[in-house]
């Protein structure tokens, strides 16, 4: 199989960003709009800070201790942890992406869909940013976007055969 | 003094100062203590390699090596988390009753497994438990550590110092159980009823969702039971070999590395995921203590100092060993209680060596490093991993709300166990 496509012909050229000082209650807002896993933090020129991914934003509302539990499969029910809002208070709301956001893993525009693969594999991500040769994000492309265009080359190439 | 002893007291103090400071890593401290008390002998004619050998105690660090394998092998199976589970459906969700039983079983676990394993798989069920509530974690998880402590006084290998102490006088499992246990069983009654006049307000609380307590499936949390019932008869096997040990002249380093061994022939885990848990940091420290303080014995530093106590010891016993108990105590708030036991045991075998009954003061000092670890947070390492873990809930426990606790619950037990002490002198004397 030879693929000669790279990641800019499968990615996405609108993407959502959110800045440094953007708030967990701004980004919620926008994860229900744009109905968007990814939210690439970016400066004004546009250049890629971080990404902050949707278990980033949930895992704020998520109480500290689950972490310590290595198993809860044997939890049916959260009891009083369903019911208030303990973790809602206006510290949790206002924090910002500066905070929250993982480093800024990407792509450059040119790379080769298996590197692009290998990237988003690594780090088990389901959306990879893609930047140009300064840094500055030009797209986004998802697991499903790399996937079609992999697949595709793969069954076109099977058919020729 | 002679040179040697100037040296090797100036060596072993630094190497003290230094590990009490916690300015480096305790166990790095110790063996480079170690290492320059083995080159300062050999350069100097006191003290040699071969000596600094001879001086680990095998004996402790098989006994410990063996449990901690126990330990890792029971911890994959899921067993601390239902046994937490369990003790919190009993409570049926009575913030004061669920205090008991978790209580009552990080007690009982703590008496043949490491504390610090108990408290780290005990207490993250509790929060868990206390959230689903909707009641405050603190109180339980001031009962965990405070009774995991306690408890461990009661055997032989329920805490390090008494590991090493036992090693040093030659007292059996059943020395412990007929000396130390009941004055434990004591002590805890004593904490309990603190505790209840502490935290009368939180253990008012009316809990909340309680079915969803009871909905908690312990047997989901077992993630391999086969392997739980093969490592529980192994550690039945093992205690039950701990109290016979004395009619069969088995040493309780074997018998703790022969369980060892049963439980990986049985259970065949991954050596090398087992391992990882290995609490490596631990042994190396003993060791390199143990060497450094064998140093200090081959100078003749410690028959100088006992000649001291023996002098004391011998005019009265009895204030002799309640100055120790509650002199460690004192001490054991402050500074952990391992490195005060490791210094104290070659003293009090000093002081053994001339002549003196030394069963009251070993007692006495299993009684005081034990008990005295509960009054601060550095007082014993199963507080501080109870607080660290504790960073993690809405309620972070700090020093002063450990001191609320604590303090009172190491003032009452030492109480009661000084005066039992007092009044069962007599018993104290025998082995």
């Amino acid at each position: 199989m030879k693929i000669e496509a790279s990641i800019k012909d499968c990615m996405k050229r609108r993407v959502i960003t959110v800045a440094s000082s953007t708030t967990v209650r701004q980004a919620a807002r926008l994860v229900l709009e744009e109905h968007v896993g990814t939210l690439p933090v970016v400066d004004e020129a546009g250049v890629l800070l971080g990404v902050v991914r949707l278990n980033d934003l949930l895992g704020v509302f998520m109480p500290d201790f689950v972490t310590l539990l290595d198993n809860i499969d044997f939890v049916h029910d959260f009891g009083a942890l369903e019911q208030g809002e303990p973790r809602l208070g206006p510290e949790v709301a206002g924090l910002t992406m500066s905070r929250l956001a993982g480093p800024p893993v990407a792509v450059e525009e040119d790379s080769g869909l298996m590197h692009a693969l290998a990237t988003l594999i690594k780090h088990q991500w389901q959306d990879l940013p893609v930047v140009d040769k300064e840094g500055r994000l030009v797209g986004i492309a998802s697991r499903v976007d790399i996937a079609v265009a992999f697949f595709a080359h793969w069954l076109r190439d099977e058919a020729s055969a | 003094m002679s040179p040697a002893q100037g040296v090797s007291s100036l060596i072993f103090v630094a190497t003290l100062v230094i590990i009490l400071s916690e300015r480096l890593d305790a166990t790095i401290v110790a063996m480079a203590g170690g290492v320059a008390m083995v080159t300062v002998g050999t350069a100097m004619g006191f003290y040699s390699q071969g000596q600094a050998l001879r001086s680990v105690d095998f004996d402790t660090l098989g006994l410990l090596l063996g449990i901690m394998i126990l330990a890792l092998l029971l911890e994959k199976t899921g067993f601390f988390q239902y046994m937490a589970i369990l003790a919190g459906k009993l409570s049926r969700g009575n913030p004061w009753v669920l205090l008991i039983m978790l209580g009552s079983t990080t007690t009982l676990l703590s008496t043949v497994m490491p504390n610090v394993t108990v408290i780290v798989l005990i207490v993250p069920v509790t929060i868990l438990i206390a959230e689903i509530l909707g009641i405050s974690p603190v109180p339980l998880l001031m009962a965990e550590a405070l009774f995991s402590n306690t408890g461990g006084v009661a055997t032989l290998v329920g805490d390090p110092p008494n590991v090493m102490i036992a090693s040093a006088a030659g007292f059996s499992f059943n020395d412990f159980l007929t000396h130390t246990a009941p004055l434990v069983l004591m002590c805890l009654l004593a904490a309990l009823i603190v505790l209840r006049v502490v935290y009368r307000a939180e253990l008012g609380e009316p809990p909340k969702n309680v079915e969803a307590l009871m909905r908690l499936d312990e047997r989901q949390a077992l993630t391999d039971p086969r392997g739980m019932n093969k490592v529980l008869i192994v550690l039945g096997m093992v205690i039950l070999l701990f109290l016979v040990q004395g009619p069969l002249g088995l040493t309780s380093a074997f018998i703790a590395l022969a369980g060892a061994a049963a439980g990986l022939v049985w259970v065949r885990p991954s050596m090398e995921e087992t391992l990882k848990g290995m609490e490596w940091s631990l042994l190396l420290f003993f060791a390199g203590l143990f060497v450094t303080v064998g140093g200090l014995e081959a100078a003749g530093v410690l028959d100088l100092l006992a000649s001291v106590v023996a002098a004391l010891a011998q005019a009265n016993l009895l204030l002799a060993s309640v100055s120790v108990l509650v002199g460690a105590a004192l001490v054991s708030t402050v500074v952990n209680n391992v490195p005060l036991t490791i210094a104290l045991i070659p003293m009090v075998a000093g002081v053994g060596d001339l002549g003196v009954p030394t069963s009251p003061l070993w007692w006495a000092l299993a009684l005081g490093a034990g008990l005295g670890g509960n009054a601060t947070i550095m007082g014993a390492t199963p507080n501080m991993v109870a607080v660290a873990l504790s960073q993690k809930t809405r309620v972070p426990i700090t020093s002063r709300l450990w001191m609320r606790a604590g303090l009172p619950v190491m003032i009452v037990t030492c109480f009661v166990a000084t005066v039992l002490f007092v009044v069962f002198f007599g018993w104290m004397k025998t082995p």
